[in-house]
């Protein structure tokens, strides 16, 4: 059966106007006009509304929309031991920007980051939420490194602080977590290490793992996807259209996810050409995910509402609902 | 010879900050702002002569964004409500909505009205056919090569005329140039579009991507010189230039503008220093990483003193003056 996820962030500032708006509250922080409880307890107001729009948009898998956080490693980077938070590096192709984790000392985990907003949005949901970490591999390719010098100690200590992460999540009830590796496509020789790292994250621990990529052309890890002990493997279909046919073709023992979706474009796809793609998919595979093609935080708010309805409303009118 | 200048962008005063504000919300007439914009850009121009500066910008005081401010200005582009850049900073994303058009000049007043207010040279200042494209939506053409060819020849249109106003400098920003080595050639073939047949000398910017993916191709880009920066990265980048031999002129770049620190006239010698071994003094034109309007005018002026002192050390030691 074919259902739909998202991939991961959301936009943070609403359309909506009366709508709590985190960028007037961080200002408002700034010039201590509130307190960081207040902040607080607008990231969760704010995390509520994204999870009401998912399930009103009909997504079968929903995320809590990663409104706390600015990209996918500084907010494990600034919490565990081990980093300092540098300057401005553009996010692969786009015209955003992340502050680079800096490795300073022994990397060491100090407390969840992620499991109190899954918590919170699985409360709302009242059904699944996929919880979204970086992978141990593209965690290490983001950041720099200044005191490891060996590749092997660092990701091994990277995969315990995310090890640590699972953990937490797991115990919160998380039954899907998706680890985003986007770095890979691009150091395909990197494949052994970057699984043997993973497969450590994840070793004997039960839910139903993701491995996500994004931006580029998987069409040389896709052969080796056996190697991730990961149930689901998702691709942006988008940005590289062949990916498709890479996870037709290799994703064997795991179930595909294609992100056909666009997120990086506001342009928005035509009904009847997403049910020829879904038909393509369903007649080769009896369970599939169909998502955006990436994290729909380059978007602004109304635009990403009008994506996530359309492949609600697709999905199930595929499914005949 | 070590001339001194800056990227383009300088910090709003907080009266035409807060004017900009009023005149969005409908209580400030058009000719109100503009009236507090050439204020602004008066006060630029004598703040840039004080320093010392040899070759000015206008301060960009009446633009927003360096796309969003073309995107008004062209037939067939719309713009996005907000989307997040990095951080808390947001932006308007252009959209290309319909086949673009350049009804009429749209930098050669602002130019001029600088250029009337000092002897010394002030550049033109554009953002380049690549980046307009990739940093807008596109909703109207099939292909991005279409998108950015459009904008190469409207933006040609632009440079003559900067260059019939007088203008001895045009730069064409291409900040995203770095952005997919891939599309490279297709900057390239857009740049010679843009500077064909222009006698001015012509200046290109780019920042914030990885120059090892597109150098030495980038050297092929049409434009007299490359504009880099080099202080955000502790000049560690410089590497990457000394083969093959840089063959264009370098606009050198030794104030990181992304940090409030004000780096010492000691370390920007030093880096100035490190410059003229990869690329030779005769070359060399030394300015900011990038536009300061991310800086406050306090701290842009105090960074920009210590370059002006740091490039007359520097002369003297060489016996240049």
């Amino acid at each position: 059966m074919l259902k739909s996820t998202v991939t991961g962030n959301y936009p943070k500032l609403p359309t909506q106007k009366g709508d709590i708006n985190i960028r007037r509250m961080l200002h408002r922080l700034d010039k201590a006009e509130i307190d960081r409880q207040e902040l607080e307890q607008a990231f969760d107001t704010v995390t509520a509304r994204v999870v009401r729009e998912q399930l009103d948009s009909g997504i079968d898998l929903l995320t809590d929309g990663q409104i706390r956080w600015d990209d996918i490693v500084t907010p494990f980077a600034s919490q565990a031991d081990g980093f300092e938070i540098n300057g401005l590096i553009r996010w692969f192709d786009n015209n955003v920007y992340y502050r680079k984790p800096t490795v300073v000392s022994d990397i060491k985990w100090r407390k969840p980051v992620a499991a109190n907003a899954f918590r919170l949005a699985s409360t709302q949901a009242g059904k699944a939420v996929k919880a979204v970490l970086p992978a141990p591999y593209s965690f290490m390719r983001l950041s720099e490194d200044c005191y490891y010098h060996n590749q092997d100690r660092l990701l091994a200590d990277l995969a315990a602080l995310l090890r640590a992460e699972v953990e937490a999540l797991v115990e919160a009830g998380a039954e899907h977590i998706q680890f985003d590796d986007p770095c890979l496509q691009y150091h395909a020789e990197d494949l052994p290490l970057a699984a043997e790292a993973l497969n450590s994250v994840v070793k004997g621990l039960h839910a139903t793992f993701w491995l996500c990529f994004y931006f580029g052309s998987i069409e040389k890890i896709a052969p080796d996807f056996g190697a991730f002990d990961v149930s689901v493997i998702a691709a942006d279909c988008v940005s590289v259209p062949a990916n498709c046919e890479q996870l037709l073709r290799f994703a064997h023992h795991q179930i595909p996810c294609f992100g056909v979706v666009d997120a990086r474009n506001i342009k928005l796809e035509q009904d009847d050409i997403l049910r020829q793609k879904y038909e393509r998919i369903s007649l080769l595979l009896p369970d599939a995910y169909i998502s955006t093609s990436c994290g729909l935080e380059f978007l602004p708010h109304a635009s990403a509402l009008e994506k996530i309805r359309l492949l609600g409303r697709t999905v199930k009118r595929f499914r005949g609902e | 010879m070590l001339d001194t200048t800056t990227v383009g962008s300088f910090p709003k005063p907080d009266y035409l900050q807060k004017a900009r504000t009023q005149h969005s919300a409908g209580k400030l007439s058009d000719m109100g702002l503009h009236e507090l914009e050439l204020q602004a850009t008066r006060e630029i121009i004598r703040q840039q002569e004080e320093v010392g500066l040899d070759i000015l910008v206008h301060g960009e005081m009446e633009r927003g964004d360096m796309t969003t401010y073309f995107a008004e200005k062209l037939v067939g582009m719309g713009i996005s409500d907000l989307v997040r850049s990095y951080g808390n900073r947001y932006y308007r994303k252009p959209i290309v909505a319909d086949a673009l058009q350049r009804p009429a000049p749209m930098t050669i007043e602002t130019f001029k009205y600088a250029q009337s207010l000092t002897d010394k040279p002030v550049k033109g200042m554009l953002t380049g056919p690549y980046t307009m494209c990739d940093w807008s939506f596109n909703t109207h053409y099939e292909t991005r090569r279409e998108v950015v060819l459009a904008f190469a020849r409207l933006l040609h249109d632009e440079v003559r005329d900067l260059q019939s106003a007088g203008a001895k400098y045009i730069q064409i920003d291409e900040p995203a140039i770095s952005t997919r080595p891939e599309e490279l050639p297709l900057a390239i073939e857009a740049m010679a579009i843009v500077t064909e047949g222009i006698r001015a000398k012509t200046i290109s910017h780019i920042c914030y991507g990885d120059f090892r993916t597109i150098y030495p191709l980038i050297l092929e880009l049409p434009v007299d010189q490359l504009d880099l920066e080099f202080a955000n990265s502790g000049y560690v980048n410089l590497d990457i230039f000394r083969t093959p031999r840089f063959t264009k002129e370098i606009a050198f770049g030794v104030l990181d503008i992304h940090n409030h620190r004000i780096e010492t006239v000691e370390e920007i010698v030093s880096g100035i220093k490190k410059g003229i071994d990869v690329f030779g003094v005769e070359k060399m034109t030394i300015d900011p990483d990038c536009g300061l309007k991310t800086r406050t005018t306090e701290e842009s002026f105090a960074k920009l003193r210590n370059m002006v002192a740091a490039v007359r050390q520097v002369k003297s030691e060489l016996g240049l003056h």
